[in-house]
């Protein structure tokens, strides 16, 4: 119910023309458009912290690796032993462990399907590089031992990552294989991946990914927690999720009720341009003779606007549109 | 001064039955913005009832609702007719509030003229479907009047079988081009005037008497 009286607070279904003469129940003449997509309180983006996680969480294991050489202290406990393979697992097919460790996080299924894997591969990848390559030499990363060092440091945000064992279990035989392979990819990958617009991008996919996801019944969620991992890369395809699309494409879903029936509610729009152009772009679709090219910039159809008899719709900035009845059209007189 | 001869011979030409109306006629005057319809209404209004219609300005869309002034009675030659004027809101495909800008207005004030006009636009053109018997369409002859507004309104009052009298307007002005806009319009009499400085307002007056009555 994307229309909806802001003096009553009677809701219309999108396209409906039942208020076109004002609403049917206290003959209001002002309403507030609202895409169903974006009427869920905007979450914060899960996938807006984990680049900064994982981030953070090799960095520190960066330092603590040459200490664990010196004398094994804190990346000891039991727990090296499910979650070993893990981190040198972040190295190498990193994919698949940030993208669990994201989806426990953000506790949303729906919302995580390879955005983040996309975001998380390219920047766990270059720290895991990163961690090898300053702490014990370029040569060491090819070498099993010492990497498996830089690895039992890392086991200590490992384990706080992964705390799913089965799918590690998983990774055990691939990892060891990738690593030699993986280390050189992940050299040429680390110069050009994960600029600071790509995490911008990508978080900004993950938000409109959970706002969009909520209402859509999940109709987003291929590539879901629950498959297999090894599907996770193959879902980091950034086509596949080029979540732009969908926001832009996407209809207005029915089942999606107007959160609440404030009238004066315009949060939702407020704070996203890419929204806020999306939200025009609707408005415009239906009544497309006028045309908000930007706040202040209209665009008149005025064949339209010729046509049109009994109702002329005036819009404004925020989502806003005043529907004025032909009886409301006075001259001024002197 | 052949001119006025001439407009003293149009004036004999009328016949009594052109002025013999019966209701006030309803004539909008339409045309893009700062083409000068607010100066035109308020001079015939000054001219024929003594006061003004609305503020006129240079700024464009200073006209942003309709304006209406009732039983103005043009007589000419002992002969009289009554018409409704409605000065309309400038017709545009596009208002963009930066243009007041340059104005000397405050951002907040341009985007309000802004939707104003816009909502203006959508109010003369609701008029002009239902609610005008004939237009006064008036032109700044110093602009090019191939403009899709132009050719789209002139259309539709084209089609509504609407009389219309088209007015080459600023003519005082040096870039002031008449023939580019008789040329434009060849269907239709175009009347040179300056609704400023109250140029040729003698013909101004016959026409009206002629098309509308």
């Amino acid at each position: 119910m994307p229309h909806e009286c802001t003096t009553c607070g009677r809701q219309f279904d999108d396209g409906s023309k039942e208020m076109l003469s004002g609403c049917p129940n206290c003959g209001g003449n002002k309403f507030q458009f609202q895409p169903p997509g974006r009427s869920a309180e905007p979450e914060e983006p899960a996938g807006a912290t984990d680049p900064d996680d994982s981030v953070t969480s090799s960095q520190p294991s960066t330092d603590s690796a040459p200490s664990t050489d010196t004398g094994p202290s804190t990346p000891d406990p039991t727990d090296t032993a499910p979650s070993t393979p893990d981190p040198t697992d972040s190295g190498p097919s990193t994919p698949d462990p940030t993208d669990t460790a994201s989806t426990t996080e953000s506790a949303d299924p729906l919302s995580d399907p390879g955005t983040q894997g996309d975001l998380d591969l390219p920047d766990d990848t270059a720290h895991a590089a990163e961690t090898a390559g300053d702490d014990t030499g370029g040569a060491v990363d090819a070498d099993t031992p010492s990497a498996a060092d830089a690895d039992t440091a890392r086991t200590e945000s490992a384990e706080e990552r992964y705390r799913d064992a089965e799918i590690d279990e998983f990774r055990d035989a691939e990892v060891a294989d990738d690593t030699d392979a993986e280390n050189s990819a992940q050299r040429d990958a680390r110069s050009a991946a994960v600029s600071p617009e790509e995490i911008e991008d990508a978080r900004k996919q993950v938000a409109d990914t959970e706002t969009e996801a909520a209402p859509d019944d999940g109709s987003r969620g291929r590539g879901t927690p629950q498959g297999p991992p090894a599907e996770t890369p193959a879902g980091a395809d950034p086509e596949e999720f080029d979540l732009s699309d969908t926001v832009g494409d996407d209809d207005p879903v029915e089942k999606q009720p107007v959160a609440g029936s404030a009238p004066e509610r315009e949060e939702p729009v407020a704070d996203d341009d890419a929204d806020l152009s999306a939200l025009r772009e609707e408005l415009n679709q239906q009544f497309e003779s006028i045309k908000i090219t930007a706040p202040g910039q209209y665009e008149l159809n005025l064949m339209e606007l010729y046509d049109r008899k009994e109702y002329i719709i005036s819009l404004q900035e925020d989502g806003r549109y005043v529907i004025e009845m032909a009886d409301d059209y006075g001259i001024d007189e002197d | 001064m052949g001119l006025l001869t001439s407009l003293k011979d149009s004036i004999t030409r009328v016949t009594d039955g052109l002025f013999a109306s019966e209701e006030p006629k309803r004539i909008g005057i339409y045309g893009p913005p700062n083409a000068g319809k607010t100066t035109l209404a308020n001079r015939i209004a000054r001219d024929w009832t003594g006061d003004a219609v609305g503020p006129e300005s240079h700024i464009p869309h200073e006209t942003r609702r309709a304006r209406r002034k009732e039983g103005v009675t043009i007589e000419r030659d002992g002969k009289e007719v009554t018409i409704d004027i409605v000065d309309t809101p400038g017709v545009a495909t596009k208002v963009d509030y930066e243009e007041f800008l340059e104005h000397d207005m405050e951002k907040e004030d341009a985007v309000r003229r802004s939707r104003e006009a816009t909502e203006g636009v959508a109010e003369a053109m609701h008029w002009l479907r239902e609610d005008v018997d004939g237009v006064i369409y008036v032109l700044d002859s110093t602009d090019d009047p191939f403009t899709q507004v132009n050719t789209m309104l002139i259309g539709i009052i084209e089609s509504q079988e609407l009389p219309v009298l088209i007015l080459a307007n600023k003519i005082d002005k040096e870039e002031s081009d008449i023939q580019r806009i008789a040329n434009a319009f060849p269907q239709h009499e175009t009347i040179p005037l300056s609704a400023l400085e109250g140029q040729n307002m003698d013909e101004v007056y016959e026409k009206i008497a002629e098309y509308f009555s």
